[in-house]
Parts: C-alpha cells; structure tokens; sequence
C-alpha cells in the first residue's frame, strides 16, 4: 500500500466525518422545528484492495444520509385527524349554540316560557285588570324577543359555517397546490436517484394539516410522489391538481352547501375533517333546531289564539274573534297590534262578563297541556335542549379521546422521528473525534512522504 | 425507547394543560356556585333543572293565587257575616212581633225591619277592589238595586258566575259565593236522562214530572213541576209548570236545547250557551222569581231517574219587603213567612260554612305547597349546588398538583448534555 493511499482514505475520511457532521448541525439547527424528521448518516467501508493473499481495507465512504420516519405511525395519525378534527369542530359550533339558549338560568327560554303561562294565571285572578294585562304582553314581549335572538344566533351561526367552508375550501385548494409544487421537486430529486428528506418533510406536514380539514387517501408511488384523492374524487399527484369550491343549492326550501369540484361537475362525498363537520351542521343539524323551534312556536301561537279568539274582550260592547298572536315566521312571533295598542284587547273572559276568568285559566293550562306525544310544550323545549347537550357532550368527549391519542402518537412520532440534543451532542463528539483522528493520519502520511523525499 | 427533548416538551405541556383544565373547571363551579352552567355540563341533571324550576315558579303562583283568593274571600265572609247578624235581628224582631197586641209597635218594627233590609242591601253590594263580592263574573256591575219607591229590589241578571283560581297543577277552586245561590231561591235538578232512549222522538223522562214545592215573598204556595222532553239524541227541552194548590197552572214554560256530551254525558250547553247557566223564571202575577238549575244534570244509559233540591224557598229581599210593607198595613207575617225567614238563616249559616270551608281547603293547599316547595328547592339544591367544602378541598389538591408539576419540569426539562460538555 502506497503513501498517497493513506493520504486518499485519510483525506476521503476527512470529508465523510465533515458531512456526518454538517448532518448532525442540521439535525441540532432543526431540534425544534415540528415538521422535521431527524436524519441519520450511514457509513460504509469502501471495497477492499486485495494484494496476493491479503486483503487491505480502503477506508469509509458516505452511504446514506436518511430520513428517520415511521410511515404507520404518520397514517394512523391521519386517519385520526379527520375524526378528531370533525368531533372537535362539531363540539365548538354545538357549544356556540348551547350558549344562545342561556339555560338552565333566568334568562333562559324555559323561565320566559313559564313567565308567559304565569302571566295567564295571573290575569285569571283579577280579569279585568288592565296592569295584569300589560304584564301579559310585558311577559310575553321577553319571550319572543329571546325566540327571535335564538333564530337569529342560528342564521348567524349558519352564515358563519358558510364562510367557515369556503376558507377550508380554499385552504384545501391551497395545500393541494403545494403538494402539486413539492412531489414536482420531489420526483425530480428521486428521479435521478437523490434523498429529498427536506422536501419530504414539508409535503408530510402538508399533508397532515390537509388530513385535519377533509378526509383524504393517500398513496405513494416509487418515486416518492404523493397520490391523493378526497373522497373518490382525484385531488392531486405530480402531474395535475385539482381544485374545489362550496357550492350552495336551494333543495326542499331549505339551502344547503357541498363541496364540489371547481368546475362544478362533481360532487365531493365528505365524510371526516372540519368540512364534514360545517357541512353537517350547516345542512342538517341547524335546520333541524330551527325547525323544532318553529313548531313549538306555531304549536303555542295556534293554541293560544284558538282559546283567545273564542273569547271576548273587555270593550264595551265586548269584541270577539281577536287573536293574540297575529303572525309567526323566521323566529319572530308577533302578538297583535290591536293588543299592544289597547290592551283590552286579551281576552280572559269566555263570556262578556269582567269576572269570567276561563280563558286566561285556559291559557294558562296549556302550560302542562300534552301533545299526541305525550309531551308538553316545556317537555319540547326541555328535549331541545337535551338533544343539543348530549350531542355536545358526545362529541366533545370523542374529540378527547381521539385528541389523547393523537397526542400519545405525536409523542411516539418525536420519540422516533424527533432530534435529540443529548445523542447529536454525543454524535458530534464522535464525528470530531473521527475527523481529528483522520487529520492525524494525514500528518502521519505528510511525515513518512517527507521522509521518502529526505532519502532521496 | 428514544426520549428526545420534544417528546419530553410535548408530554410535559399535555398533563399539564389537562391540570389546568380541570383547574378551570373546579374554578368555574366554585365562582357560580353551580355544578350545571351549562346544558353540557350535566344534561340529565341541567333537564332536571329546567324541570324543578317550573315547578317551583308553578308552586309560587299557586300561593299567590291562594293569598288573593283568601282576601277575597275573607271579604266575602264578613259581608255574609254582616248579612247573617241582620237576619237574625230580623227573627228576633218577628219572633216579638208575634206577640205583639199594638198596632203602632207593628209599624215601629217596620221601620226597624226597613233598617235591616237596608243593611242586608249594603252588605249585598259589597264590594272588594272595585268588584262585586256577590255579582258572580259581572263583578263590575252593581247585583242588587231597589227600584225608584224603594218597594223592590231588583236582581241583576248573570249574578250566577263563578269564580275560579288555580291552585294546583290539576285543580281549580271556587272563591266566589254567588248573589244567586245566597240571595234567590234556586231549584236544582238532580239526577241523569237515558241516553238509551231512542224514539221516535219527541218523548218524555221521567214519566211523570218532578214537583217541588214554592212560595212567593206572601208566602203563598205553588208547586213546580219539571219534566224533560228528548228531542233528538243528546238533546232535550226542560218544560216546567207552576201550578197553585188548587191545583191548576198558573204559567209555564221551557228551557231549550239542553245538549249533551255524548262521550262524558256532562251537559254542555243551554240554549246555545256555553258553559251551560241556570235560568231565571220570574212571574209577576204569582210574584214568584226563582232559578231553575239543570246543569249538574247528566245523561247516562240507564232508566231516568231525577229530584229537585232547593236552597230556600224564596228570594230574601222580596220576602223582608212584603214582612215590611204588610206591618206598615199592620198586617202580621204569616207562619210561612216566618219560616222562611227562619231557612233563610239556616242556608246562610250554612253558605258561611261553605264558605269557612273553602278557606280550610285553601289553607290546607296552602301548607301542602310550602311544603312541596321546600322538597323541591332541596332537590334543585342537590341537583345544582356545589358541595363548597368538597370544591376547596379539590382546588387545594389540583394546585399542589400544579406546583408539582412546575417543579419537576424546572428540574427536568432545562436539562441537557450541553451543560456539562
């Protein structure tokens, strides 16, 4: 073996223990960045030399600088996110709604309810009083003031989720575009048979944050390339991208929002992520509240003006067929003009006498009157409010337990995946005290030349 | 198992966010005072909330109503109570008329009879925030008024009205006494009409008429008979005739289109009218004013069976004012007269016992409800309220748990190799 070998393996070990460690400071520059997978250095012993019989080593080469990734664990992690992401979004908008019903408290729609009914009682006491009477219009002002601003917190709600989607939308439009840009580069480094860790990590975290927004398939190709579909639609790979918008139709009376392909021709069967959630809500959900809101106040203005028009008023002479509700539609339920102008107009009396008092005791009584369910209108209101609770409730403990274990995986993801300060420190030692030994070795060699030289 | 300083980082910041949550919470409940601030926190429990609440606001109006019936009431109860004094002024007057020999002194007691009427009169129309006690559901109206010579009192019409509160979630009660069954002679027919009748109609239930006896404020006798006359199915008249004892009829009448439910069998209407009313007759020729009531009347399938029940056997004002105008002619009452007077009393006096035990069934609900409200707050209070102690306890322990945890990351997580290389 000549001197100038062991000048090359010492000089060639050089630069090897200079880009271990060039890796090693991009693993320490990167310890806190969360979309970066550590990468490892493999070293090889380059072909031996053979003389004769003897075979003599020809130092180490650069193998493989790789990325350290546990690909289950990052599909797990998706599927999860789609279900946690939907439970959670669901959960925040259900608590949105629980709040606009202010219960159980004096605010709530259930005390006004009551206060209404009581406020029959009352007059049925006294039925010619006209303070009693005001305090059934007063009672029933605050009741139909707290009805229109529940409705009115569900269209702004809706409008919200509305919006909601269509910046998911186009956030989703958004990430699949920089997958499009990132499987380009990324196909074009694999192609010609170059590591694109970097590159790869930062489609991973993309992807990731996709996963969170709609369900997704992904698929990889030999070449690294990343194929995903929504739904069963195709959304992107290396050669195109697709892009998507909400679109809003008018189906029963009722709008409602899909995801649709961009060109409209498609539409997209969402079924996990945040976009599962707004549209669920927006289409189904929502609706449904408002229209067991409407049925308990067409339910109560029906049944109240059936007994108040039978009735008369306190005019003399005494008025009949006179409804205390003159109209309900969107939330808002009006008592009659007439009734707030003159409050003659209630009707307590089935009878033209000031004392006859079985109207206003009747109205009152359709405070514990049963429907063909068996329910009355507080029963109603009360399995409203329960329904919205328990779903919330569900949803919300769903989205902490998938929400525990994305985190176990997140912490099982760093513990693989993740830069140790303490084991890039311990690399470094060795990578150093691997290049001091080699820069040694060249000193060594630079020696026994200078002595061949001298002989001469 | 690699443990790198993000896993650690990452592990750290989870338990602890989980302890500051549950911080948060025990803080909520303890600010409030509540275990429930909202639905989600607790659905059954918050569906039970919503329940207890409307039953206890239902227990407050139902006291309410109580107190105010109770006035009323107790209004109503001193002004009989002023009514029953007179009348039994007014026995003690006759009893020393009948043995009074001067006429003079007969004419005294007229005047002093003439001074009880008056009293009776102002007790009648008595009144309790600017309401009638004793003019039924036209309380606005004036019941009782003496004509221009002071020579009758003439009784308003629809004094028969009753007044009813809610006192339960099931049940009404009746706070009024009405001018008609105090003051007018009400002739009540009892009993129920055979449905199973079915023609050709007309016909007639029972087979032979009802009598009762009646008197005019003369205290002279009449009979009253009533008999029904199906017309069509669930529907009669009710014919009545008043015949003096000779006997021949001196007027008669009918009461149309009493209608029936033909599910309950209640009556449900008189002459169009809903609900149904008794009916006033009066007859000048005999001076007989009394009140026919068929509504407790039922109509059931089985053989008609009916009876009358009457209250008094005339009307108190016109009897006194006869007593009066006769002793001013020196004309003694007869026994009749008397004896009326005398069953007047005896219905007052037993008006007033009704009236004493409508407010013993009040008082009673009454009891009944605190009591149902203080089980009711209980159970609200269990449902609802946080156990104080208990939560302090819990916030302690979560913020020691807190510190632990800031302690052992201060010690853990700045460590590295880098500090000792």
């Amino acid at each position: 073996m000549s001197v100038t070998k062991l000048l090359n393996i010492s000089s060639r070990s050089l630069q090897v223990y200079q880009n271990a460690l060039t890796v090693t400071s991009h693993n320490i520059a990167n310890v806190n960045n969360e979309k970066y997978s550590r990468q490892r250095v493999s070293l090889t012993a380059d072909a031996p030399d053979r003389i004769g019989n003897i075979t003599i080593g020809s130092g180490v080469s650069l193998k493989d600088v790789s990325r350290v990734k546990n690909n289950l664990l990052d599909k797990q992690i998706i599927a999860y996110n789609k279900q946690n992401s939907y439970t959670s979004e669901r959960s925040q908008i259900l608590s949105t709604i629980e709040s606009l019903y202010s219960e159980p408290g004096p605010a709530g729609m259930n005390n006004l309810l009551n206060d209404f009914f009581d406020s029959w009682d009352k007059l049925a006491v006294d039925p010619s009083s006209i303070p009693l009477r005001q305090n059934v219009i007063n009672a029933s002002n605050k009741f139909n003031t707290k009805l229109e601003s529940i409705y009115d917190g569900y269209n702004r709600i809706r409008s919200d989720i509305k919006s909601d989607a269509k910046e998911t939308v186009n956030n989703i439009n958004n990430s699949l575009e920089q997958i499009y840009n990132l499987n380009q580069q990324i196909f074009n480094a694999t192609a010609v048979g170059r590591k694109a860790s970097d590159l790869l990590d930062e489609r991973d975290s993309v992807i990731n944050e996709l996963s969170k927004l709609v369900n997704i398939n992904v698929s990889y190709d030999e070449y690294e390339v990343a194929n995903i579909s929504i739904g069963n639609s195709f959304a992107v790979d290396r050669k195109y991208f697709n892009s998507y918008k909400i679109d809003e139709r008018n189906i029963d009376g009722e709008n409602r929002i899909f995801m649709q392909t961009a060109d409209g021709l498609v539409d997209v069967p969402v079924y996990g992520g945040k976009m599962q959630a707004s549209i669920e809500m927006f289409n189904n959900v929502l609706p449904t509240h408002q229209s067991q809101l409407d049925a308990m106040a067409n339910s109560l203005m029906t049944e109240v003006n059936n007994l108040h028009n039978a009735g008369y008023t306190s005019h003399n002479p005494p008025l009949t067929n006179v409804d205390f509700f003159s109209s309900y539609g969107q939330g808002v339920l009006r008592i009659n003009n007439q009734i707030l102008e003159d409050p003659k107009f209630i009707v307590a009396s089935a009878e033209a006498f000031a004392g006859e008092n079985s109207v206003a005791l009747n109205i009152s009584k359709l405070k514990n009157q049963k429907d063909s369910g068996g329910l009355t209108i507080g029963d109603n209101y009360s399995k409203l409010i329960s329904d919205i609770a328990n779903d919330k409730l569900l949803h919300s403990q769903k989205s902490e337990s998938f929400q525990m274990v994305i985190n176990q995986m997140n912490i099982q993801k760093t513990e693989y995946s993740g830069v140790s300060v303490d084991e890039e420190m311990v690399n470094m030692l060795k990578y150093q005290r691997s290049f001091d030994a080699s820069a040694r070795l060249i000193k060594v060699a630079d020696d026994l030349l200078q002595t061949i030289i001298n002989l001469v | 198992m690699r443990v790198t300083d993000r896993s650690l980082q990452e592990s750290y910041l989870i338990n602890y966010q989980a302890t500051k949550l549950r911080l948060k919470n025990i803080q909520d409940q303890i600010t409030s005072q509540s275990k429930i601030n909202k639905p989600s926190d607790n659905p059954l429990g918050n569906s039970k909330v919503m329940r207890l609440n409307s039953q206890i606001e239902s227990i407050a109006m139902y006291k309410s109503n109580i107190d105010s019936s109770q006035a009323i009431l107790g209004t109503t109860l001193s002004a009989m109570g002023g009514i029953q004094k007179s009348v039994e002024d007014v026995m003690l007057k006759l009893t020393s008329i009948q043995n009074a020999t001067a006429d003079p002194v007969l004419s005294d007691f007229a005047n002093q009879i003439d001074q009880l009427i008056n009293t009776i009169y102002d007790y009648s129309n008595f009144e309790y925030d600017g309401n009638y006690v004793f003019a039924g559901t036209d309380y606005k109206n004036k019941p009782f008024e003496f004509n221009a010579g002071n020579t009758e009192v003439n009784i308003k019409n629809n004094i028969n009205g009753e007044r009813k509160v809610a006192i339960s979630t099931t049940s009404t009660q009746k706070i009024n006494i009405t001018g008609e069954e105090l003051f007018q002679s009400v002739i009540k027919s009892i009993g129920n009409l055979d449905a199973t009748d079915a023609g050709p109609f007309p016909t007639t239930q029972p087979a032979a008429p009802v009598v009762s006896t009646i008197y005019n404020s003369s205290g002279t006798e009449y009979a009253l008979s009533v008999q029904y006359q199906k017309t069509a199915a669930n529907t009669y008249t009710l014919n009545y005739s008043v015949s003096d004892t000779t006997p021949a009829v001196v007027f008669n009448g009918t009461i149309n289109n009493l209608v029936f439910n033909t599910t309950t069998g209640i009556l449900e209407s008189i002459d169009g009218n809903s609900p149904p009313k008794s009916v006033r007759i009066t007859n000048a020729g005999t001076d007989l004013d009394f009140v026919i009531d068929p509504t407790k009347m039922v109509e059931t399938n089985s053989a008609a069976s009916i009876t009358t029940d009457k209250n008094q056997d005339s009307d108190i004002f016109s009897l006194l004012l006869n007593i009066r105008d006769n002793l001013k002619n020196s004309i003694r009452p007869s026994e009749q007269q008397v004896a009326m007077v005398n069953n007047f009393n005896k219905h007052i006096i037993g008006k007033l016992s009704e009236g004493g035990n409508i407010q013993n069934r009040l008082q009673t609900t009454s009891t009944l409800l605190e009591n149902q409200d203080y089980e009711l707050l209980d159970l609200l209070s269990k449902e609802k309220d946080i156990d104080m102690a208990k939560k302090i306890i819990e916030l302690q322990t979560e913020e020691f748990n807190l510190n632990t945890v800031y302690r052992v990351s201060s010690m853990i997580l700045p460590k590295s190799l880098l500090d000792y290389i």
